[in-house]
C-alpha cells in the first residue's frame, strides 16, 4: 500500500469518542449474555479432579434423574476427532491433540462431561452426582523433566503435528544465522543467563460466555465473546461435522479478552447441545474455571548466551527456549516463535542461533495472552542486557543505543523464523526507539536516580527495558471490508475485524472517515458477524489497526474513486476532485455526496456506490517501546514498591491518541501483576491453589504506581496513514524494567519471576556478604 | 419467598427463591448494566447502589432485602450529573471494553453524593472495589477528576 | 444462587436470633460477604441480624460504643478521638474494596475474625469489651471470647495514655498482608499481636510498656510456629520478617 502524500490529517490522530461508547456508558445490553432466550438450557462442565487419569467408566443415571436435567454428554457421545482449540491461521500451526470430550484427562480441570439442564442450579446439582471411575496415571508437572516421557501425555495415534509425542515435545523450532561457534570465539566477552517466567492469566473481567440457538431457518447461531468469530465458525463446523453454511457466529461487545478468547473453549459444547436438543443453550465460565481451566501465559525458561565485541556491539546470540504448554498445545509453536522472533529482532547480531521446545506437562493449558511469548523473551533478553551493561560498566541505555536495529536495516532472523512457518524478509522502515529511550530517560530522571546513593533500608533504583513486537502476522493475517454509501452521505462499514474493547471499531472508522473526508459519525460500523461481514482472521497479534485498517483504507479509497467518477458523470465533467464531501468538477460545478448518492439510487446512472477490499501484508513492522521503572526496595523485608512506570512507544502514526494511551496504561498493571502479585499456583498433585481474585491478585485502583505514557511519532510507510500496532508492545517492558530497577536499587538480580520478598531478601544477604 | 424493595425508585414485589442473589435477580429482569465478573464479591462488576452506597449485588441475598433502596445505571441514565460523568468517560477515553464502566460510574455517583469535591485519594478509594483489566484506572481517574472540577462539556 | 437456602428467618430480637441459630444448618448473617460468597450447601436457614443491631458509634465519657451493625466504611470515615485514629486506616486496609467496606459490619468482622485482617489484629491488641447475646447477655474481652453468641456491641475504653501501632507486609495495598503485627501500650503494660497468613492469631501481654529486645524475643518464640509458608516466602523467611517487624514495632511504639 502506498501512503498518501503528506496531507494534514483531519480524523486520524485525533481524539475521538468511541463509536460504541454511548451504549457502553449507558450500560446497554450489548454483551453476549445480555439477552434472554426462551427455553434456554444451561450447561456445566464436569472437570477432572486428577492431573492425569483414564476414565474407566462414567455413570450418569443418577445425575440424569436430578430434576431439570435434560442431557449429559460424555466422550461416548462424540466420535474420536482431534483438533486444536487455538483460533489461528489454517492449517493451524498448533498440534491437533484435543478431543471435545475425551476418555483421558490430562490436567486438573480437563473436561470430563457436560450437564445440560433447565436451570444452572439443576446442572450444578447434577455435577455432584455423576459417578466417574478413574484409573489414576502418573503425572509430571516439571517442564524440565517432560522429555523423559514419564508419563507420555499424548500416546494416541491419530493426533496430528505433535513434534515428538514420545518425549512430550509438542513443538520445536531451530534457526541459525551465521556461525554461532565462530561468533563466540570471536567475541571479546561472553555472558550467559537463565531466566524464567510463570503462568499468568488474562483475567478479562467478562468470563467466557457463549449462547447458541437455532434461528427461524434452523441455522445455528453462536453468540459468543470471542476474538476470532471466523475461526469459531470453521472449528465448530469441523468438530461437530456440521455444514459451515448453517452456522452464523456473532461477536457482540466483548468484555476484555487479551488472548484468552482466541480460543474455542465453550462454543463447541454449547453448539453441540443446541444441535441435539433444538433449544437455546448457554455456557459461561465461573471465575474459578477462568483461573485454572481456561488458558494462560506459557511459562518459559529462556537461556541466553551473548557474545560482545570490544566496542560493545553484540556479535553472537544463542537463545534456548523451554516452553511449558500444559496438557495440550494450543499456540505452542507460535508463541515460542514469537518469543524468539521478537527478542531477536531488537538487537543486531551477525551470529544467531535459537532453539525452542514446547513440552507437555499435566498442568493448566497455556495459550494466547497479550504479547504472545514476547514478554517471556524480553524478560530474559532485557535482563541479560542489563547484566552485560553492569559487567562492562556502561550505562544500560548507552549499551542499547549501540545495538538496536535502526531504520533501513534488515532483520534476517525474522525471515528464517516466521511464526509457525517460514517468515518473510523484514526491513525496518520506521523506528523511534532512540527517541523512546531518550524521552523516557528524562521523564524517569534516569541519571539522578541511577547514580543516587544506595544505602539504608529503603533503597530506590531505576531500570529500563526495550522491546519490539509486530503488526499482525506477516503473510498470514488478512482482513476484509465492505463499505456502502447511503443517501445522507453516511457509510456502512462492515468488517470482519473484531473489537475486543480495544476500540478498533473506532480507529477503523477514523481511517474510513479520513479517506472519505467525512466526520467519524458518518461511518456506521458493524463488525464481526460471519453472515454479515467479510472475513477477518481475528483480533490477535496486534493486527487490527495495521491489517484490518489497511483493508479499510483500501476499500475507502476505492469507494472514494467510485464516488468521484459517479459525481463527475452526474456533473457531466471529465475531471475533478473531492473536497470535504463534495465533488468539484474542473469547470467549478459542485455536487455533494448526498446528492450523488440520492440521484444514484433513484434517478440517474443508477447504482449502489460501494467497495470491498482485503488486506494482507508480507511486512509486520515492529512497534518499539522503552519502559522505565522507578522502585523502592525495603532490604529488610524484601518488599518492592513500584513508584512510577514510564512507557514510551513508537507505534507509528497513532490513530486515536486516547485509545493508544489506554492500551499502554492497561498493559502496565498486567505486566506488573505477572512480576509481583499474580501467581498461578499448583500443589504437589497439580491442583490449582488460587482460583479466585482474592488469591490471584490483579491490580486495583489503589495499587497503581504513577504511570506516564508517551508516544514517539514515526511514519510507517506500510501502515495505514503510517500506523503500526500498539496493543501488545507495552506489556513487554514493565516486569523486566522492575527487576532491573531492583538490581540498581540493591544489587539483587531476579532471574525468575515472580519477584517474591523472600527471593529478594535471600539474594540481598548473599550480595551483602 | 415474597420480597418487597425499591428498584430505581419503583416498588418491586416479587416471589423469588430465598437463596437467589440480587445480581441474579436483576439480570433475570433485564437490568443488564449489572454484570457478572466473579460472582464472589471480588471484582465489583455487579456494583449497585443501596442507600446511596456501592455494594456488590452478588453478595446480597434477595431474602435479606427488605424495603431497601436499590439503584442501577438504568435508573440514573437520564440524570444530569450521570450524563456529565458519562460524557467525561467518553471524552477522556475512560471506557475500553466497558464491562466495568457501569460499576465505575455508580462508584463515582455514590462518591459525589457524599462529597462534592473529593480529592484524588477519595476517587481512587471509590474505585477500589471495581476491577478493571483494560485501563489501568488511569483514564477513569482523569475523567472523574474532570467531573469533580466541573470541566465537562455535555 | 445459594440453592440450599430455604428459610430466611425474621427474629424479633437478638435473643431470639441466638435461639434460632442453635438449630443445625442455621446461621446468623450480618453483611453476608463471607457467607454469600461461600454458599455452604450445609446451610439451609439464615437469620439476618441487621434490623436488630445498632449502626451507630456513640461516645460516652470514658468509652466509645460501637454497635455491631456499624459497617467498615463507617469505621474508616469516623472521626476517631485520640488515640484511636489508626483504627480508621486498619479498617480501610482490612477491606481494600470500598464496596465490601459498605457491606461488612464490625460485628461480622469480629465474628469472622480473619487472621489477616489489620483491623482484627489491631483490635486484638486493644482488646475491647464485647457485649455478647446468648441465652443471657454477657460481657467478654475480645481476646478471651470463644466465638459463641451474637455480638451486640464493642466498647473501647478511652484512655489518653494508650499508644497503638501496626505494621502490615503485603506486595501491594489491596493484597491481604502475609504478616501483620500490632501493638498497644497502655499504662504499665503492652499487648502484642501477630497475624497474617498464620495458623492462629498470637497475642502476648507484657507488664512493661515497651517492646524491647527481650519482649521481641518472647513474641518471636511464642509466635513463630503460627507462621505459614506461602508463595511470598517460606517459614524461614516469615520468621526473619517477623524479627524485623517486631523491631520496627518496638521502635514505633516508643517514639
Amino acid at each position: 500500500m502506498n501512503s498518501t502524500p503528506a496531507k494534514v490529517l483531519e480524523r486520524v490522530g485525533k481524539i475521538t469518542r468511541r463509536v460504541d461508547g454511548t451504549a457502553l456508558a449507558k450500560g446497554k445490553p450489548v454483551f453476549a449474555d445480555d439477552i434472554h432466550l426462551p427455553g434456554m438450557l444451561h450447561l456445566k462442565i464436569l472437570r477432572s479432579p486428577h492431573a492425569h487419569a483414564h476414565i474407566r467408566e462414567i455413570r450418569t443415571e443418577k445425575a440424569l434423574k436430578t430434576p431439570g436435567v435434560v442431557l449429559i454428554l460424555t466422550h461416548k457421545d462424540f466420535p474420536v476427532h482431534y483438533f486444536t482449540t487455538a483460533g489461528q491461521g489454517y492449517p493451524e500451526p498448533s498440534p491437533r491433540d484435543i478431543r471435545i470430550l475425551d476418555d483421558t484427562v490430562r490436567f486438573v480441570g480437563d473436561r470430563v462431561a457436560v450437564v445440560v439442564a433447565e436451570t444452572l442450579e439443576a446442572a450444578e446439582a447434577a455435577l455432584a452426582v455423576i459417578e466417574v471411575d478413574y484409573d489414576i496415571l502418573p503425572a509430571n508437572f516439571d517442564p524440565e523433566k517432560a522429555q523423559a516421557g514419564n508419563p507420555v501425555l499424548h500416546p494416541e495415534t491419530g493426533k496430528i503435528d505433535i513434534h515428538d509425542a514420545a518425549h512430550n515435545v509438542a513443538s520445536h523450532l531451530e534457526a541459525t544465522l551465521g556461525d554461532i561457534q565462530k561468533g563466540f570465539e570471536e567475541s571479546k566477552w561472553v555472558f550467559e543467563g537463565r531466566y524464567s517466567t510463570p503462568y499468568a492469566q488474562q483475567a478479562h473481567i467478562e468470563p467466557h460466555i457463549t449462547l447458541t440457538w437455532l434461528d427461524e431457518n434452523e441455522r445455528l447461531v453462536i453468540r459468543t465473546s470471542t476474538q476470532v468469530p471466523f475461526h469459531v465458525r470453521r472449528i465448530v463446523a469441523e468438530v461437530l461435522n456440521y455444514p459451515m453454511r448453517n452456522i452464523r457466529v456473532i461477536k457482540p461487545r466483548v468484555g476484555g479478552a487479551f488472548g484468552g478468547k482466541q480460543e474455542i473453549l465453550n462454543e463447541d459444547l454449547c453448539a453441540a447441545v443446541t444441535l441435539r436438543t433444538g433449544r437455546p443453550a448457554r455456557l459461561e465460565f465461573t471465575r474459578a474455571e477462568e483461573l485454572y481451566a481456561a488458558r494462560s501465559r506459557h511459562p518459559q525458561i529462556v537461556k541466553f548466551k551473548i557474545g560482545v565485541n570490544a566496542d560493545h556491539t553484540i556479535h553472537a546470540i544463542d537463545m534456548d527456549i523451554l516452553e511449558n504448554c500444559g496438557a495440550y498445545g494450543p499456540h505452542a509453536l507460535t508463541v515460542m516463535s514469537v518469543t524468539a522472533q521478537k527478542a531477536l529482532t531488537l538487537y543486531r547480531s551477525p551470529h544467531v542461533h535459537v532453539r525452542g521446545k514446547a513440552v507437555y506437562t499435566n498442568l493448566s493449558v497455556a495459550g494466547a495472552y497479550r504479547g504472545y511469548g514476547a514478554p517471556q523473551g524480553f524478560f530474559a533478553l532485557e535482563s541479560i542486557m542489563d547484566e552485560i551493561a553492569h559487567n562492562l560498566d556502561i550505562d544500560p541505555i548507552a549499551f542499547r543505543h549501540k545495538n538496536y536495529v535502526t531504520a533501513g536495516e534488515d532483520v534476517p532472523i525474522a525471515k528464517i523464523l516466521g511464526e509457525g512457518r517460514e517468515g518473510f524478509p523484514v526491513v525496518i522502515e520506521s523506528t523511534g526507539l532512540h527517541d523512546c529511550l531518550e524521552e523516557g530517560k528524562k521523564l524517569i530522571e534516569w541519571d539522578a536516580l541511577r547514580t543516587a546513593e544506595k544505602s539504608g533500608v529503603q533503597r530506590r533504583g531505576v531500570g529500563v527495558a526495550c522491546a519490539a513486537q509486530g503488526s499482525g502476522i506477516a503473510g498470514i493475517d488478512m482482513g476484509a471490508v465492505f463499505i456502502k454509501m447511503n443517501e445522507d452521505a453516511s457509510f456502512n462499514l462492515l468488517m470482519g475485524a473484531t473489537d475486543l474493547g480495544t476500540g478498533s471499531d473506532t480507529a477503523l472508522a477514523q481511517i474510513a472517515a479520513e479517506v472519505l473526508e467525512v466526520p467519524v459519525e458518518k461511518i456506521l460500523v458493524y463488525s464481526s458477524d460471519t453472515d454479515m461481514t467479510p472475513f477477518d482472521t481475528g483480533a490477535y497479534a496486534s493486527s487490527t489497526t495495521f491489517i484490518s485498517g489497511g483493508a479499510v483504507k483500501k476499500a475507502a479509497e476505492k469507494l472514494k474513486a467510485r464516488i468521484l467518477k459517479q459525481g463527475l458523470i452526474l456533473l457531466d465533467e471529465k475531471d475533478g476532485t473531492i473536497e470535504k464531501g463534495v465533488v468539484i468538477g474542473s469547470g467549478g460545478d459542485r455536487i455533494s455526496y448526498e446528492e450523488i448518492c440520492t440521484r444514484s439510487f433513484y434517478t440517474e446512472n443508477q447504482t449502489q456506490l460501494m467497495a470491498t477490499a482485503s488486506h494482507m501484508s508480507y511486512d509486520s513492522p515492529p512497534p518499539f517501546n522503552a519502559t522505565f521503572a522507578d522502585v523502592t526496595v525495603d532490604v529488610e523485608t524484601g518488599l518492592v514498591r513500584v513508584n512510577k512506570i514510564v512507557s514510551v512507544t513508537d507505534a507509528g502514526q497513532v490513530i486515536n491518541p486516547h485509545m493508544a494511551e489506554g492500551q499502554v496504561e492497561g498493559a502496565i498493571p498486567q505486566s506488573l501483576g505477572m512480576a509481583l502479585t499474580e501467581f498461578m499456583i499448583f500443589d504437589e498433585s497439580g491442583r490449582p491453589v488460587n482460583t479466585n481474585f482474592r488469591d490471584y491478585h490483579i491490580y486495583t485502583a489503589i495499587d497503581m504506581p504513577d504511570i506516564i505514557t508517551r508516544f514517539i511519532h514515526t511514519h510507517e510507510p506500510n501502515g495505514p496513514f503510517g500506523a503500526k500496532a500498539v496493543a501488545e508492545i507495552p506489556i513487554n517492558g514493565p516486569a523486566v524494567a522492575v527487576t532491573n530497577a531492583i538490581f540498581n536499587a540493591c544489587g539483587v538480580r531476579i532471574r525468575e519471576l515472580p519477584i517474591t520478598p523472600e527471593k529478594i531478601l535471600s539474594k540481598f544477604d548473599e550480595v551483602e556478604s | 419467598m415474597h420480597i418487597k424493595f425499591y428498584l430505581n425508585g419503583k416498588v418491586v414485589e416479587a416471589d423469588v427463591p430465598a437463596g437467589m442473589n440480587l445480581l441474579e435477580y436483576l439480570r433475570s429482569v433485564s437490568v443488564f448494566s449489572v454484570k457478572r465478573g466473579c460472582d464472589h464479591g471480588e471484582c465489583g462488576s455487579c456494583t449497585v447502589l443501596m442507600d446511596d452506597k456501592t455494594r456488590n449485588a452478588c453478595l446480597i441475598l434477595m431474602g435479606t432485602l427488605d424495603g431497601e433502596r436499590i439503584e442501577t445505571l438504568e435508573g440514573l441514565n437520564a440524570d444530569r450529573r450521570m450524563e456529565l460523568m458519562q460524557a467525561a468517560f467518553l471524552d477522556e477515553g475512560a471506557i475500553q471494553c466497558g464491562y466495568c464502566t457501569p460499576a465505575m460510574l455508580l462508584a463515582l455517583e455514590s462518591l459525589l453524593r457524599a462529597n462534592s469535591k473529593p480529592d484524588d485519594a477519595a476517587i481512587k478509594a471509590a474505585f477500589s472495589g471495581i476491577y478493571c483489566r483494560c485501563t489501568g484506572y488511569v483514564k477513569p481517574m482523569v475523567a472523574a477528576k474532570k467531573v469533580v472540577m466541573g470541566e465537562v462539556d455535555g | 444462587m445459594w440453592s440450599s437456602i430455604d428459610t430466611i428467618h425474621k427474629p424479633t430480637s437478638l435473643t431470639e436470633a441466638w435461639e434460632l441459630s442453635q438449630t443445625p444448618g442455621t446461621t446468623v448473617i450480618c453483611g453476608g460477604t463471607y457467607l454469600a460468597a461461600e454458599r455452604d450447601p450445609a446451610i439451609t436457614g439464615l437469620i439476618p441480624l441487621n434490623a436488630h443491631l445498632s449502626h451507630r458509634i456513640t461516645r460516652g465519657k470514658s468509652t466509645l460504643s460501637i454497635g455491631a451493625g456499624v459497617d467498615v466504611d463507617n469505621l474508616v470515615s469516623f472521626n476517631w478521638p485520640s488515640p484511636f485514629q489508626p483504627l480508621a486506616e486498619a479498617a480501610r486496609q482490612s477491606c481494600p474494596s470500598a464496596n465490601i467496606r459498605n457491606q461488612r459490619s464490625i460485628g461480622g468482622e469480629l465474628g469472622a475474625s480473619r487472621f489477616n485482617s489489620e483491623l482484627i489484629i489491631l483490635l486484638h491488641a486493644l482488646n475491647p469489651q464485647l457485649k455478647i447475646v446468648q441465652a443471657q447477655e454477657s460481657t467478654e474481652y475480645l481476646v478471651e471470647w470463644n466465638g459463641d453468641g451474637i455480638i451486640r456491641e464493642m466498647a473501647l475504653e478511652i484512655a489518653p495514655e494508650i499508644r497503638m501501632e501496626y505494621l502490615r507486609f503485603a506486595p501491594i495495598p489491596s493484597a491481604a498482608p502475609f504478616l501483620c503485627v500490632a501493638g498497644v501500650t497502655a499504662g504499665a503494660g503492652c499487648r502484642i499481636v501477630v497475624g497474617g497468613n498464620v495458623n492462629s492469631l498470637r497475642v502476648l501481654e507484657f507488664d512493661t510498656n515497651t517492646l524491647g529486645v527481650e519482649q521481641q524475643g518472647l513474641v518471636l518464640e511464642h509466635a513463630e510456629d503460627t507462621l505459614l509458608a506461602d508463595h511470598f516466602g517460606g517459614v524461614a523467611y516469615k520468621r526473619k520478617l517477623l524479627v524485623t517487624a517486631l523491631r520496627r514495632l518496638g521502635k514505633a511504639l516508643c517514639t
